[in-house]
């Protein structure tokens, strides 16, 4: 599981006035957007019409982590907060440590591959106690706190306070578009019941509960729907296991001969030999990603609607990754140049 | 006014433009002949090619400024910007929303490519300082042969060779409050406020690259300003002091003889300042031969004197009509009592065309102050016999321009009656307003053979025919004459018809519409002066369309076209993935086509085709359909031609590119083959067809 500073869950339930919260909420918002550069770039490097059974699992997580960033931005705009998302400290540096975690898990920019599923994606979305499924999991310690932690006292800080948590809420300036998630996910918060309905729709989905693997929207949770990855199988009810599921379903097989060799933890593209289509392609593809968490600034900043634009991005960051995997690496043959994740305001 | 005057910024660097270029070929738009190999690359087969998918299949349309930066500044009263800080600015677009998007008309018409959706900045670090939007200009004064490949000593093959001008307001500008501690932009500010708020870009792109497998490839230098625009202005233009070439120029229709393109000056401050852009008219020259250090330079053609001539023109009323006879012509040796001097050019290398975007601004001499309200303007070069000079180009003949703003039209046809559109022409004389001006307009008759390889010897051409244009005449109409006001402005209203699907596999059909002054004599106008009009077929939507009848045949079209969709995305023509991605769809076919997501990326679709579609997206939409349809138009209403229309046989007038000149400059352009040459090749063989009555 994710572990996080025990700092910070103080700091919440510390707090007096919801101003106490912003900062905290802010590091959520940075924390949901984290884990998107790394598995935006393991998906990316399946290459299209492969693998499609492992891309629709990493797809549909990172589309529920960019559900969580909208979440944890509508929140803090509730509490009168503005969301920071286009600095550049905004994006972590890869590979490092998650904002808010103090567990040691490093996160790469890597391509798709078992290990990175098993020994980081899934190190990310373990809940507090996985579900034994099929398998034996030893019962984690508890001498930290989680982010569920964090999360559940936020919901109860916010409960604790009340209705003045939310009275300087821009709530017009929430971004609810019901076109890309459905109103059950999306939702304005306007006081502390919405608010912990949208801290526990993260929660569940990252983790699911204790005795369920699914998600309110029964899929399983992030933690299982990756682990389906590594089983090579998809999680099923299973009225015969001990935990009423098993990885007995159809097949999730990783080609890793579909997999563009990336180049790992792809330094800044000015790093690049000068003027070569390598460097000018990564630098495009950061470009276009920075372009993106403008586009999510404003909308999180007074103009909800910009959520289309940033849309139109994320279609375009996808066919920028192929031309960066399309294109060597100078002087590494059979090397694909890598998907800079990096704040890059400059075309050259 | 415009962006020739001031206060002025100029900017250089790099642009990339990753054209499509399936639909280089409008064979390629019949979905009934189809093959997959249409949008792969072309391949050579002994001597020929087999054009495929053309140079770029995977082309997106997108279009990037990159590593731009601010290189120069002028002060409203012309001072040198030194110190502004607006000179360590960098130029970027979008940065917040997705590229551009460059797209021409139709693949039946393909000099005028669109930028749509820029929004360029002027940034510091990663702080906006200003932005604004790019009015859609498509790009004018296309210069083809303009770039010399040294190592061959002729032009460079291919569009490559090529350079061209987009001239567009700046709109929906933002300043940050910091702008105001640079003394230009604080100018520009004031400036845009006085003029509903917007400013111009002229943006000027040379030494395109389409070698695959270069790291130029689809990249190019691109060099520009931002300045004024003035209320009531052209939005794509800078009206002022227009130089012609000579029909005669063996270069015709693109350049002087001394390889000088088309430019534009003003007269400002009363007769004492001129400002010429040089931008895409100077020649460049590749220095890939011995000694060549394989960057794009200005040609040196010497020093080029700046003057006006001291021999006017004469514009005569005469029996039959306006006549306008020139006092000297472009080839003719002047000694030095045939001009008063502006002055003289001696450095104007490429750093000097990056550092002031081409314009260049000159103090006129007292004498020449005298001559310049009405005397030709020349540039001169060096003549063989000292200390006479050659007129290397000059301004046009009586200093008589016309010229239309919005000259590239989408018109939706309605399923009865007919429908209207206007585009304004601007008459000049000697640069202000030629009041009263006579036109002549017509539609240009039917043309063939637009939008193909233009190569005899083609492998495997597309199993289909290639549609005539112009027709049917029947649905199309304007008046045959216009005059301008007081202003020196005409508004000019055509109607179309339901043109019925003329082209068969690809929608409706393109028009050429012409205009020039009623004056005989004129100087020639650039090979494109036209308005072009896609007049689309009418369209009415089902009441509940169907995916295999209705969507499934335009989606496939467009899938087949772009087969960047399917391989990066999806595939259109797919009715899982369509229905899948209904949400994605929803949002590009309902924005303004302004927005630079608006799909398809050509922006060649009727109101009434959008509408069916949008109506077949709502079922698939997971969570609800939004009501309404956008930025979509209302389906349009027709209405009766007016009377003074009505059984009028299209009037026509004979282009003045003649069969000589289009078969000198379809000569000239050389053995390379792309979209835009066989284009301009097929354009100039139907012009000859024309002006040698049909």
């Amino acid at each position: 599981m994710l572990k996080i500073n025990p700092k910070l869950v103080e700091q919440v339930r510390a707090a007096q006035s919801p101003e106490d919260l912003h900062q905290l909420v802010q590091g959520a918002i940075e924390l949901e957007h984290a884990t998107i550069p790394a598995y935006l770039a393991a998906y990316f490097t399946l290459k299209l019409g492969t693998n499609q059974p492992v891309a629709e699992i990493i797809r549909s997580v990172v589309v529920e982590e960019m559900l969580h960033m909208s979440i944890a931005s509508n929140l803090l705009i509730a509490i009168g907060g503005r969301p920071v998302i286009n600095k550049p400290g905004f994006i972590p540096t890869y590979p490092g440590p998650l904002p808010m975690n103090i567990g040691g898990l490093i996160v790469p920019i890597r391509k798709c591959s078992i290990d990175l599923v098993q020994n980081v994606f899934m190190k990310i979305e373990e809940p507090d106690e996985p579900i034994p499924i099929k398998a034996a999991a030893t019962p984690a310690p508890v001498e930290y706190n989680t982010i569920g932690d964090f999360y559940h006292a936020l919901e109860l800080k916010l409960r604790e306070m009340g209705p003045k948590a939310f009275a300087h809420g821009r709530f017009h300036e929430e971004m609810v578009d019901n076109t890309w998630f459905s109103p059950t996910e999306l939702f304005p918060i306007t006081d502390e019941h919405t608010a912990a309905a949208g801290i526990r729709l993260i929660v569940r989905q990252g983790e699911g509960t204790r005795i369920d693997p699914l998600d309110p929207q029964n899929e399983p949770a992030h933690y299982y729907r990756f682990e389906q990855i590594v089983k090579g199988r998809r999680l099923i009810k299973d009225p015969a296991a001990p935990s009423g599921f098993s990885f007995g379903g159809a097949p999730v097989t990783l080609d890793v001969t579909n997999v563009w060799d990336m180049q790992p933890d792809p330094p800044n593209p000015d790093t690049l030999p000068a003027d070569s289509a390598a460097r000018r392609a990564a630098t495009a593809f950061a470009y276009g990603y920075t372009s993106l968490l403008n586009a999510l600034h404003d909308t999180f900043n007074g103009a909800p609607s910009t959520i289309g634009r940033a849309m139109g991005l994320m279609y375009q960051l996808r066919l920028q990754a192929q031309e960066v995997l399309q294109t060597p690496l100078p002087d590494h043959p059979g090397v694909s140049t890598g998907l800079s994740f990096t704040y890059q305001p400059t075309t050259a | 006014m415009s962006y020739l005057n001031l206060p002025r910024i100029s900017f250089s660097g790099l642009f990339e433009a990753d054209v499509n270029t399936v639909n280089n070929d409008v064979r390629n738009y019949d979905a009934t002949v189809f093959e997959p190999r249409l949008q792969t690359a072309q391949i050579t087969v002994g001597d020929h090619t087999e054009y495929n998918g053309w140079w770029n299949p995977a082309g997106s349309n997108r279009f990037s400024l990159i590593g731009c930066a601010v290189t120069g500044a002028v002060g409203p009263k012309g001072e040198a910007a030194s110190g502004d800080e607006v000179l360590t600015l960098r130029l970027e677009a979008q940065f917040d929303r997705t590229a551009g998007k460059i797209v021409d008309l139709d693949p039946q018409f393909q000099f005028a490519s669109a930028l749509w959706g820029l929004r360029i900045g002027l940034m510091a670090g990663d702080k906006v300082l200003m932005r604004g939007s790019f009015y859609p200009g498509s790009f004018r004064d296309l210069f083809f042969s303009r770039l010399f490949d040294q190592a061959t000593n002729q032009p460079v093959s291919g569009s490559p060779s090529a350079s061209a001008r987009f001239t567009g307001a700046l709109y929906d500008i933002a300043w940050d409050e910091s702008a105001e501690a640079s003394p230009i932009l604080s100018a520009l500010k004031a400036s845009a406020a006085a003029n509903q708020g917007q400013l111009m870009l002229s943006l000027i792109t040379y030494g395109y690259s389409k070698s695959g497998g270069t790291q130029e490839f689809l990249s190019g230098s691109v060099i520009g300003c931002i300045g004024p625009w003035l209320a009531g202005e052209p939005l794509s233009f800078a009206p002022g002091r227009r130089f012609a070439i000579s029909a005669a120029s063996p270069n015709a229709p693109f350049a002087s003889a001394q390889n000088i393109g088309y430019l534009t000056g003003l007269v400002t401050n009363e007769g004492q300042g001129l400002s010429l852009d040089l931008g895409v008219a100077l020649p460049l020259l590749l220095a890939d031969g011995p000694g060549g250090d394989g960057a794009i330079h200005t040609v040196d053609l010497g020093p080029i004197t700046i003057a006006v001539a001291r021999q006017g023109d004469t514009l005569t009323n005469t029996p039959t009509g306006l006549s306008v006879t020139p006092g000297v012509t472009e080839g003719q040796a002047l000694t030095p009592d045939q001009y008063e001097v502006i002055s003289v050019l001696t450095a104007y290398d490429m750093a000097w065309m990056q550092a002031n975007g081409g314009v260049a601004d000159f103090a006129v001499p007292a004498a020449a102050q005298a001559l310049i309200g009405d005397h030709p303007l020349l540039l001169l070069t060096a003549a063989p016999t000292p200390p006479g000079q050659i007129v290397a180009i000059r301004e046009t003949f009586g200093g008589l321009w016309t010229r239309a703003d919005d000259f590239v039209q989408r018109l939706d046809s309605a399923p009865t009656g007919w429908v209207s559109s206007a585009f304004k022409v601007w008459a000049m004389l000697w640069g202000q307003p030629w009041a009263n001006a006579p036109l002549t307009l017509s539609v240009q008759p039917r043309a063939t053979g637009q939008g193909g390889t233009d190569d005899p010897d083609e492998v495997k051409p597309p199993q289909t025919y290639i549609p005539d244009n112009n027709v049917p005449a029947a649905t199309i109409s304007l008046p045959a004459t216009a005059t301008a006001g007081a202003d020196g402005t005409v508004q000019v209203t055509y109607w179309a018809a339901n043109p019925g699907n003329p082209r068969g596999y690809i929608d409706g059909q393109i028009y050429q519409l012409n205009y020039s002054p009623t004056v005989a004599g004129q100087s020639p106008m650039p090979m494109v002066e036209v308005v072009a009009v896609h007049v689309r077929d009418a369209y009415v939507p089902p009441p509940v369309p169907s995916w295999d009848t209705d969507v499934k045949p335009v989606l496939t079209q467009y899938g087949n076209l772009y087969p960047i969709m399917s391989r990066g995305l999806f595939s259109l023509s797919d009715f899982d993935a369509a229905s899948a991605n209904a949400r994605l769809l929803h949002l590009a076919f309902t924005l303004p086509p302004t927005d630079p997501n608006f799909m398809p990326a050509t922006r060649d679709i009727s109101a009434g085709k959008l509408r069916m579609i949008v109506d077949w997206l709502r079922s698939y939409l997971p969570h609800g359909a939004p009501s309404g349809y956008g930025a979509i138009p209302p389906l349009p209403v027709g209405q009766p031609l007016p009377p003074a229309l009505s059984g009028a046989a299209p009037a026509q007038h004979p282009t003045q590119i003649t069969p000589a000149l289009a078969t000198a400059a379809v000569e000239a352009l050389g053995p390379g083959n792309d979209g835009k040459t066989a284009a301009v090749r097929g354009f100039l063989k139907n012009a000859a067809r024309a002006g040698d009555g049909g």
